[in-house]
């Protein structure tokens, strides 16, 4: 058993301190960082009581409930960004960025410290698979924000549907890999997949915003 | 792994697979803006519709004997409806009226649907929240329905909603049947009935399609044809229920076809787009 908020602790004091010394995109990026680890710790939290509460087990709160709990956590603080600062396209980008970075690296921290890093197949897989992964749901999750708002259909409703596709795509990875064999395999290719279909859509979408700035 | 086992997840993938193009398709309608709002919920929609039928195929896959628990499914399907009823409001726009007759009846006829849910799978939290948005875009079309006057000929309404509670009895009948055959037989006539309610509304889908009526009344008619089929699925069981997925994906480019025949408005997101 490790105790996670000693090791939030650990990791957050230093980037609490380093956000007196940052300013602009840096400062913004530690600060998601730091919310995303924050947001982790919460769906921590949230998923143990649920886990207690609906009496699913263990393994499968993990493969069915955490998708949903650890998305919704991770929305809450791009939302509170979202509609208090009402930034632009590629500011959205890199808090959903560091939300996301922050949320796998912490989660990361504490499965290494939990289980183990004696293996170098199950470290490699946790930082390429499992980090890559809640980075993608993010990054969708803000393509998907940043769509509903440039068509005008930024609503409860359009939140949830953006909300749905990342946790879909999130149950969609812990389902292939709750099972050994192939399944697990496409499991892990999928968040590389996501990245490498995200980035010249995130790179298309920003550039085109940026083209169209200057005019308006 | 019986033969049934693979239909449905071959289906499920069938359906995402006719869903993609039309993703791609509304994405471009939502791009230019030439079709009002609508098209930009209804591209979100079908996202969430193939990200659920994507999750249901790999589940049937890889746990076939086993029924789904509360997933991340459920939470795309709800948005998939919420998405479509909030573009039903927008294209509503100031049109929209309070209709209690409507109101009345999407209430009562889901909420018997969503009674015979929770009795045929006990999870009446589940089954009570997530049939909530069922409840408000059933309102939502049986309002426009009325706006658009899609029924024809006097008494289509009447028949159209004697059939649907018809086949709910039918279904709710069976509770209470102990003896085998006559369960299956109360169930192969309410199936009956509900296949011929859906071939009826393919019928007048068609028939709004080819008379170029105005693309909202087409599109009110294919979302019920939609919600049908979905309603249909959920009743049967087996073999069954893969008919019913496959007449569910067949009503897609219907509504597809209807999407891209809305008009345009002047609120519309193409006009919201330059303001950016």
């Amino acid at each position: 058993m490790i105790y996670a908020e000693n090791v939030l602790i650990c990791i957050a004091v230093p980037l609490l301190i380093a956000l007196m010394f940052l300013q602009g995109s840096a400062k913004r990026f530690v600060a998601s960082f730091l919310s995303g680890m924050a947001a982790c710790l919460l769906a921590a939290y949230v998923g143990g009581y649920i886990e207690m509460l609906s009496g699913m087990g263990t393994e499968n709160t993990a493969i069915f409930l955490s998708p949903i709990i650890e998305e919704i956590m991770k929305l809450l603080p791009v939302l509170f960004y979202l509609l208090l600062f009402e930034p632009k396209d590629a500011e959205l980008l890199l808090v959903a960025v560091g939300i996301g970075t922050g949320f796998a690296t912490f989660e990361n921290c504490c499965y290494v410290l939990s289980r183990g890093a004696h293996s170098l197949p199950y470290v490699l897989i946790r930082g390429s698979v499992v980090g890559v992964m809640h980075l993608v749901s993010m990054v969708a999750l803000a393509v998907g924000l940043h769509l509903l708002k440039r068509y005008k259909v930024f609503t409860i409703s359009g939140i949830i549907g953006a909300l749905s596709l990342a946790v879909t795509f999130h149950a969609i990875y812990n389902l292939l890999v709750s099972e050994p064999g192939t399944s697990t395999y496409v499991g892990y290719a999928l968040p590389l997949l996501g990245a490498l279909i995200l980035y010249p859509q995130t790179n298309y979408y920003l550039g085109k915003r940026e083209e169209r700035r200057p005019s308006t | 792994m019986e033969f049934l086992n693979y239909v449905e997840p071959a289906l499920l993938g069938l359906q995402a697979a006719v869903a993609i193009p039309i993703i791609i398709s509304t994405a471009s309608l939502m791009r230019k803006g030439k079709n009002g709002i609508f098209p930009a919920f209804f591209t979100f929609a079908m996202m969430g519709l193939t990200m659920s039928d994507l999750y249901g195929m790999i589940f049937a896959i890889l746990r076939p004997d086993e029924r789904m628990p509360f997933a991340a499914d459920e939470i795309a399907e709800c948005a998939m409806f919420l998405l479509l009823s909030a573009g039903l409001e927008a294209l509503a726009g100031k049109r929209k009226k309070w209709m209690p007759g409507a109101f009345l009846f999407a209430i009562l006829y889901m909420s018997a649907n969503i009674a015979l849910w929770i009795a045929w799978s006990g999870e009446w939290i589940q089954d009570t929240l997530f049939g909530l948005p069922y409840v408000y875009f059933a309102y939502l079309l049986f309002r426009g329905l009325e706006y658009v006057r899609a029924w024809d000929v006097s008494g289509e309404r009447t028949l159209a909603m004697v059939t649907g509670i018809v086949v709910l009895l039918m279904q709710a009948l069976m509770l209470f049947i102990t003896q085998e055959t006559t369960k299956e037989t109360v169930n192969l006539g309410s199936l009956a009935i509900g296949y011929g309610f859906t071939a009826w509304l393919f019928w007048k889908n068609y028939r709004s399609l080819r008379d170029q009526s105005y693309g909202e009344k087409t599109l009110y008619l294919s979302l019920t044809l939609f919600l049908w089929t979905i309603l249909t699925s959920y009743m049967s069981d087996g073999l069954y229920y893969d008919i019913s997925l496959g007449i569910n994906t067949l009503s897609l480019p219907i509504v597809w076809i209807a999407v891209k025949r809305l008009p345009g408005d002047a609120d519309g997101a193409a006009e919201g787009m330059d303001d950016q």
